[in-house]
């Protein structure tokens, strides 16, 4: 690939304005009436008002792609040996140089707009942990000229990782075409429903009693009008009900379509997606964790699915860091060693559980939301004017929740454990839905112990293993376990 | 193996500044809920509770957090405990240190104390209330150990490539 600098795709000046031209749709469609009336009068003298925010919208169109069109122009991008330097030239100066050294994911993405225009995005990630939760560069190119660039990319960071000479860098990148999983349509509608959360299924049953309750009301004497009025209420909760959980399911779909795994040499290819292709490379040495993730329908029909921690997928809201859908714990195992056999996913029957002290410590830990829940019962009872059956209400839901909440920590006591294994180590967590993550000791980046006064009395800490990751992966904490953990994880790390 | 050290006594002026700062601006608040609301008896009672609790957090507290205050600085390793309800250990090996500063506030300045940020990876370890020239020797010493991993590391890879190149 050419070393002289160059631009960007011009389509990503359409991309950029993408939501300023939605935005002057709008404002247009609400004023189509009166441009129109405006043009229709040949000859009549329009109003002010009229004419001045048309020329304003219009003005402001103006700027913003005029604008657009000369960050594109202004910004160069170029590669050398060692780094990719980004220059902005418009009235903020930027120059900016990221060392090949560093980089840690090199992605393809097509959404719509880029699969009809025949170019890809490339997001290329570095080993930063202030920038864990973003994209570090992004790049719309040509088809031809987007493999080019990636591969370059990919060809210098093996070569600057001494890995690998020039000519094997080369045949490293070969055809991808057959993937080592994949994913049929069955397979990923099935996902989606064991990946469905707790609170989403509550959510649709208490939507779906509402419903129930509103037809309840709801008399066969009364006249139409009156049960259209009367029902409404019920259609509105189940409309809401069907297209919530019906929307997340059409998401999920889109989102890992045509999923599809492949181990090569020392790195991971995915490739998922409909509307939005995606295909992520991942070196193995840049994974800094697996999780098992087992939500509550997967616990009770058996089924895990994994993700990959890794400084790059997974980092942006829309993104995926999955290995492998949901399958059953024996195919997990099976495709785990295919794809990465240095983490081992039967892991359950040596985690070990929290000590039976630990139980009565979560249990008052989970006091904390009875005090306010106590104030708002004793609030709704005290506030009455008087005393009569409907009191009873808020008792009955108090008890429910309450017993929610000991059964919720009894479930999250007996679901935390512990593997403090030679290569890596296991920290299972979560209450209705279950995490198992497996973390290499070369990833730990440093060591926490935490006691609170109680965990103090019982000789027992709450462990926080930090790795670099995106928020929400970084720090790992495990349950309450003895001191003498502390110095077993740290001698392997 | 190495003892722990403790801190300098002044660190627990220095900690009874800082938290002086939030019993001013408790009493600001106070001040002007007791002129417009001093009828209200709940709240003169609440009032009254976090003024007597504050006290004791700034009396009390920063002898439990200064006798609880232990650090040590080993060939491989740096160990911070600290904490005065919620105790903490944390534990950083010296070969993942990216970046280390050392940093004074005003109140620090005051008393003039410093702390030593390290920075890896994962996050940020600091090592608080530390005289001036105490934590620049801290900070020297870290960096020529960061050096010599460093140089390590660089001849154990030339010694790598170079297995790597040789004809077998």
């Amino acid at each position: 690939m050419t070393r002289e600098k160059f631009r960007c795709h011009p389509s990503i000046i359409v991309e950029n304005l993408g939501a300023a031209f939605i935005a002057f749709a709008l404002i247009s469609i609400n004023s189509f009436n009166e441009f129109l009336s405006v043009f229709s009068e040949i000859g009549s003298i329009p109003s002010k008002g009229v004419i001045i925010t048309f020329v304003i919208v219009l003005t402001l169109m103006g700027g913003i792609i005029f604008w657009q069109y000369r960050v594109w122009y202004k910004t160069l991008i170029s590669i050398t040996d060692g780094t990719i330097e980004i220059e902005r030239n418009t009235i903020n100066r930027k120059h900016k140089s990221y060392g090949i050294k560093n980089i840690s994911n090199v992605n393809l993405e097509q959404n719509i707009l880029e699969q009809i225009l025949r170019t890809y995005k490339i997001k290329i990630d570095t080993d930063s942990l202030s920038t864990s939760n973003e994209t570090d560069i992004k790049i719309v190119l040509g088809k031809d000229q987007a493999l080019e660039f990636k591969a370059e990319i990919m060809r210098l960071v093996a070569i600057n990782k001494n890995i690998v000479d020039d000519e094997e860098a080369e045949m490293q990148f070969a055809s991808t075409k057959d993937y080592d999983i994949s994913y049929s349509v069955k397979d990923i509608v099935m996902h989606s429903f064991y990946e469905l959360p707790l609170s989403s299924i509550l959510s649709v049953l208490i939507l779906v009693g509402i419903a129930l309750v509103f037809f309840g009301a709801v008399d066969t004497d009364d006249n139409v009008m009156d049960i259209v009025v009367k029902s409404f209420g019920g259609m509105l909760a189940l409309f809401i009900a069907l297209t919530t959980s019906a929307a997340r399911g059409v998401l999920s779909f889109l989102r890992f379509f045509n999923f599809r795994a492949k181990r090569f040499k020392n790195k991971l290819i995915i490739s998922q997606g409909l509307l939005k292709k995606r295909t992520y490379e991942i070196p193995i040495d840049r994974i800094n964790a697996i999780k098992i993730i087992e939500p509550a329908i997967s616990r009770i029909f058996n089924k895990q699915s994994i993700e990959l921690v890794n400084v790059g997928a997974g980092d942006e809201k829309e993104e995926g860091a999955f290995l492998l859908l949901s399958k059953s714990k024996k195919e997990i195992d099976s495709f785990m060693e295919t794809l990465l056999p240095e983490f081992v996913t039967s892991t359950d029957e040596n985690l070990e559980g929290q000590p039976k002290e630990a139980r009565m410590i979560v249990i008052i830990h989970q006091l904390v939301y009875v005090i306010p829940l106590t104030v708002a019962l004793m609030a709704s009872i005290l506030l009455r004017e008087q005393i009569n059956i409907a009191v009873y209400i808020p008792v009955i839901v108090y008890t429910v929740l309450m017993l929610f909440l000991l059964i919720s920590a009894l479930i999250k006591f007996k679901t935390a454990g512990l593997n403090v294994g030679n290569d890596y180590i296991a920290i299972a967590s979560g209450t209705y839905k279950k995490t198992t993550k497996l973390i290499k000791y070369d990833k730990i980046q440093y060591l926490r112990a935490d006691q609170s006064p109680l965990a103090r009395l019982k000789k027992l800490q709450r462990y926080r293993l930090f790795i670099l990751a995106n928020q929400g992966n970084n720090i790992n904490e495990t349950g309450l376990f003895y001191k003498d953990k502390f110095q077993d994880i740290y001698e392997r790390m | 193996m190495l003892e722990y050290r403790a801190l300098n006594k002044k660190a627990i002026n220095c900690m009874r500044m800082a938290a002086l700062i939030g019993t001013v601006i408790l009493l600001v608040i106070a001040i002007v809920l007791v002129i417009f609301l001093r009828d209200v008896i709940w709240l003169m009672l609440l009032l009254g509770a976090l003024l007597a609790l504050d006290a004791v957090y700034v009396i009390a507290v920063p002898i439990i957090r200064y006798k609880r205050y232990k650090y040590r600085i080993t060939e491989d390793e740096i160990d911070v405990i600290e904490g005065f309800i919620w105790v903490k250990r944390e534990i950083v090996p010296i070969e993942r240190l990216h970046k280390i500063e050392i940093a004074q506030g005003p109140i620090d300045r005051l008393y003039k104390l410093a702390k030593v940020e390290v920075t890896t990876a994962g996050g940020d370890v600091t090592i608080r209330f530390l005289e001036r020239d105490v934590a620049e020797r801290i900070a020297d010493s870290l960096k020529i150990r960061i050096n010599t991993i460093a140089r390590k590391e660089k001849v154990e890879d030339a010694d790598d490539e170079r297995k790597v190149q040789m004809p077998s």
